[in-house]
Formats: C-alpha cells, structure tokens, sequence
C-alpha cells in the first residue's frame, strides 16, 4: 500500500508543480496586461480594450491550478494547538478526520462547479467587453478541483495507512515540513 | 429547525471543527454547504456552494492580492531588505538603542513592498539579530524588536489582509490601503519610542554605535529608492486616482522585478518565487471560497440581522460594546491566526459594527491592528515563534518577554485609534 502511495504522489507531484508554475506565468503575464493598460491610457491616451476582461479570466487560472500544489504542502491555515499535541495514532485520527471534512467540501465544489461549467456551456455566457466564453475559466477551475480532490483522497489514505502502521514513516506528509515561515504573508 | 437556531448551530459546528484542526477553508465551506443543505435542499446547496470557487476568483478587485503577493517575494531577491537596513542603521544608528530603532524603520521599508508580517520578522530575524548581538545588545530586546517590528507589513500597504478585509465586507480596497498608512507610521514612532524609553531607563541593553559621516549616509540612499518607487507608485497612484489598486499592484510589481533581474536574480529563484506566491494565494482565495460560501448560508437564517438587532437595541453605549469586542479579539488572537479569525468573525460582527453606526474603514484598520497584536501575544504568537523557529537558542519566554514594553506602546495606539477616528479616515476621505 505505501509504495502504491508513493507512486500516485510521484505522478502528482510534478503536475501539480507545473501548474502551480503556469499559474505564476499567468500571474506575471496579468501584470503586464496591467501595466501595458497604464502605459497605454496614461502615455497615449489609448486604453487597452477589454483588459479587466482579461485579467478577471487570468485570475480564474492564477487561483485554481495553484490550489493542489498549496494542498500538497499542507499549506492550508489552521488551528495545530490542540492536533500539535498529539502523537502516533491519535494525530494520525485527527488528520484523517480533517483531510474527510476536506474531501467532502472538495468532492461538492468539484460537483457543483461541473454543473455551473456545464450551463455556462449549454447557454454561452461571456464577458462584457471582449466576448471571451465563460466557460474556459470555469472548466479549469472544475479541473482543478478535480485534482486536488485526487490530492486530497491520496493524503486521507495515507493518514488512514498511518494509523494502521503509525511507525512506518510518509513522504506524503514530509512536504509539510518545508519551511512555511516565510510563505505566510497575509498578517 | 428554525433557520436562527440552525444558523447558531452552523456557528458553535464551526468553531468545533476549527478547534479540531480541521483547516479554516474546509470547515467554513463544510458548515456552510451542510446549511445551505438543509435549508434549501441537496440540488440548491451544491449549486450555490459551486458557483463560488470561480465567481470569487475572475474577478479584477481580487487580482490586487497575487500582486501584491508577488511583490514581497520578489523584494528579497531584488535587495531592498539588505539596504533598508544598511540605510536605516547609518541614519539612525547613533540613536540609543540604534540597530533597534534601525530594525523598526527598516521593517517599516520592508512593510513598503511587502504585505506579511511572518515575512518580516524572518528577514529580520536573519539580518538584523546577529548585528545586535555582534554590538552587544540583550538578546531578548533585540527579539522583541524585531518580533514586532513584523506587524507593521499588516497596515503599510501593500497590505495582504486589509485587501482580504474589503473583499469580504465590499468595502473600497483603494481607500483601506491609504488608511493603513497613518496608523502604520504612527506604530513605527511609537515602537521606537519606546525603545528609547527601555535603553534610557537601562543603557546596558543597547551599547551606542559609532559615528556614521555625512558621505556615508547619502550613499546608502540609492539602495532604498526601490522602496520609495513602490510607496509612490501605491499611495501616489490610489491617492491621485491615476489607478486602480490593481494597477498600482501590476506596476509596483513590474519595478520590484525590474530591480531583481538588474541584481541578476536567478531563474532557479524565479520559479521558487513564483511558487510560494501561487501557494500563497491559492491559500488566501481557498479561505475566502469557504467563508464566502459559510456568509450565504449565514445570510440565508438571517442570524447576521438578528445578531445587530440585538447588539443595537442594548441599553449601553456604543463603545463599551466596542470595548466588548476588542477584548474578543485579543483573546481570540491569543488562539487562533489572524486570517482565520478575521474570516470566522466578520460575517456576524460587521453587520453589528455598521449598525451602531461604526465607519468600515476605520473598523478594518482597527481589527487588522488587533490582529497583529495577536501574533506577538502568547501562547500563538505567530511572529514570536517565527523568531524561536530561526532562532532555537533564544527560548519562545524570552521573544514574548522582549515584546511586553511594546505592548503597554499597542494600548497607546488603539486608544489613538479610537480616539481619533479622523487620523484614519483624513487620508481615505480626501481622495481624488
């Protein structure tokens, strides 16, 4: 069971990474579309068409293909000061509890995003200025959701497999350890 | 059910759930889509709770927050950390308690392009404690400072959480980021009052530091004009009305990157840059789906109306309800992080907040200061761990007892925020 673990979370890994790279590529390229509307209104009186447009469908890929990469480091904020102090198979239940909750939440958004994608195909809803379908932005989120809902099933596991066998160590719940320090920039 | 009980109910579900360890952004969505559930059926419930990942996502006022994300990532690449301290420390290092006083207003520099407060005191924490240790300096003063020195990123925009604080209560982001300037300033001054209160009352803490000349002081300033771009380009854009918070985001980010390929930043630290600032957002905007769909349900048992009904139609005046909340939220900050309790809290006192008549600007400036102080209050003092996390050798006891002189200066700056509301709002008010 964990080398099967570890197998799901090698082919994960590198996608979720490279999502989570698109996204910040997407990140950089909104800045650009921001500053070239700036540049353009303020240096030549000539706004740049459509770019809240733009930007509101860059936002929908910057948050979504980064949400499973934040997951697979833990990167979530919660409240550790009473699962901080418990060990072996008692911190073992308790994540496996919070990842269940978690599974839930991502299994319904996962659902109710498809349904939202699916009228946003059937009826073609797009933005005001450009035109752009709606649909696109929607389906990568639903995609997103797709994977982070794989992403957090395969950590449930794990936890379930820890409190079998709480001794036998994961690699699955060592990405945690990376420094979050200094990624935590929202106080 | 009655949908009041049921709303009560999701509440007391959701803080059990959070004490639990369950993450803030999957319990609130939890408890959220369950009522929304049982109040308005399985097909409704979903419905609802899916439209929210993507409508609180492609919207452009929430573009500003990877922005400003961006910002304080790419800043350490691009040096300005390393030179708001060297030209902070030959300023004002003559000073008692100078590389102390220098900390404060190199964190204020730092808190100019950067929104984290956790950020901060680690940069810090690497660059400025050893110096002070190196000249002599009490090793818990020097952690106390620097710990709190962090929580000026919250209210200098760019700032991460006063953003998040428009967003949730649709109050203008562009007005909450000019009112964080003052109060800001007015901590950093108070923070080094109080240094030199503690170094007067006993010099052994800080030694003097020698003399810096004139030449050497007008050196260093080229190295913060990054810092002095980005305030610019923030402030003076907002202020004059030339652009939108998110503009102003794009542009200042634009300069911070600018700077850190000139310092040849390397694409290795590019993409670790790029990395944790998506980690980040994802994080942020995952809290925000959650509570978004947890202020629906809310909205749906009416609870928020009953609860600021109920709160107006108190036989006590106003502030001492105020003070009422206050003392929640230190308290609260003493358990919970910041976000956290700022997204568990708002959707039910907000409302009340408005309804006894409270301005929503100034309200935000307030809660995000009382946020800060609980990152350097204990027992979850984020900042003080951040410190002891770096730092193992100075002991959790002695970051909170280093911070405790700068607490007695916090209760000086939230009775001027009270007090003078118009301190706040002056700036906001006058915008073009």
């Amino acid at each position: 069971m964990k080398s099967f673990i570890s197998t799901v979370d090698n082919i994960l890994s590198p996608i979720e990474k490279y999502f989570a790279l698109i996204a910040g590529c997407v990140a950089m390229l909104m800045m650009c579309v921001v500053c070239a509307e700036v540049i353009g209104r303020t240096g030549f009186n000539h706004p740049l068409r459509g770019n809240i447009d733009v930007v509101e469908q860059f936002m929908a890929v910057v948050v979504a293909l980064g949400i499973s990469y934040c997951q697979s480091h833990f990167g979530n904020v919660r409240m550790t000061l009473l699962s901080n102090r418990l060990s072996g198979r008692g911190k073992w239940l308790s994540e496996a509890f919070a990842l269940s909750i978690g599974c839930f939440v991502v299994a319904v958004l996962t659902k109710g995003s498809y349904a939202n994608f699916l009228r946003a195909w059937r009826n073609g809803g797009d933005t005001p200025e450009l035109g752009l379908p709606l649909w696109i932005g929607i389906f990568i989120v639903t995609a997103a959701l797709g994977l982070l809902f794989i992403r957090m099933t395969l950590q449930l596991i794990e936890a379930l497999r820890l409190m079998a066998q709480p001794t036998t160590g994961s690699a699955i719940f060592a990405h945690a350890f990376d420094d979050p320090i200094e990624t935590n920039p929202y106080e | 059910m009655d949908p009041l009980t049921l709303g009560m109910l999701g509440i007391g579900v959701l803080i059990l759930l959070v004490v639990l360890g369950v993450p803030v952004a999957f319990a609130s969505a939890f408890t959220g889509i369950c009522g929304l559930i049982a109040l308005r059926g399985a097909t409704v419930g979903i419905g609802l709770s899916g439209i929210i990942p993507f409508a609180n996502s492609a919207h452009y006022s929430l573009s500003v927050l990877p922005l400003f994300i961006a910002i304080g990532f790419l800043a350490r690449h691009a040096g300005n950390t390393t030179s708001a301290y060297d030209a902070a420390r030959k300023w004002v290092g003559r000073a008692p308690g100078g590389l102390a006083t220098a900390t404060i207003f190199a964190s204020a520099g730092f808190a100019a392009v950067s929104g984290a407060s956790t950020a901060s005191t680690a940069v810090f924490t690497r660059l400025a404690l050893p110096e002070m240790e190196a000249r002599g300096y009490d090793k818990t003063l020097a952690a106390g400072v620097i710990a709190v020195g962090g929580t000026l990123a919250a209210l200098i925009p760019p700032s991460a959480i006063l953003v998040i604080y428009g967003i949730i209560v649709e109050q203008s982001v562009a007005q909450l980021l000019l009112a964080g300037m003052i109060p800001g300033l007015l901590s950093m001054l108070v923070y080094v009052a109080v240094i030199w209160i503690v170094v007067t009352i006993n010099p052994n803490l800080a030694p003097i530091e020698p003399r810096t000349s004139l030449r050497e002081k007008l050196a260093a300033l080229p190295g913060v004009s990054g810092v002095f771009a980005v305030v610019g380009v923030i402030l003076g854009g907002i202020y004059f009305g030339w652009m939108t918070p998110t503009e102003s985001a794009g542009v200042a980010t634009a300069i911070i990157l600018g700077m850190a390929l000139f310092k040849k930043m390397s694409l290795k630290n590019f993409g670790s840059g790029l990395l944790d600032t998506i980690r980040t957002t994802a994080m942020i905007f995952m809290v925000i789906w959650g509570v978004m769909i947890f202020v629906r349900f809310l909205a749906f048992t009416g609870l928020p109306a009953a609860v600021t009904d109920a709160v107006i139609s108190l036989d006590v005046p106003r502030w001492v309800i105020l003070l009422g909340i206050i003392v929640m939220y230190l308290l609260m900050g003493m358990i919970l992080d910041g976000l956290g309790m700022m997204m568990l809290t708002l959707p039910v006192v907000y409302p009340a907040i408005v309804g006894l008549g409270y301005d929503p600007i100034w309200f935000g400036i307030l809660l995000v200061k009382l946020i800060e102080i609980g990152v350097v209050t204990p027992p979850v003092g984020l900042n003080c761990y951040v410190v002891n996390g770096i730092r193992p050798d100075i002991p959790l006891e002695s970051v909170f007892r280093g911070v405790m002189p700068f607490l007695i200066g916090e209760v000086f700056i939230i009775s001027v925020i009270i007090l003078f509301p118009d301190l706040i709002l002056f700036l906001p008010n006058m915008m073009n």
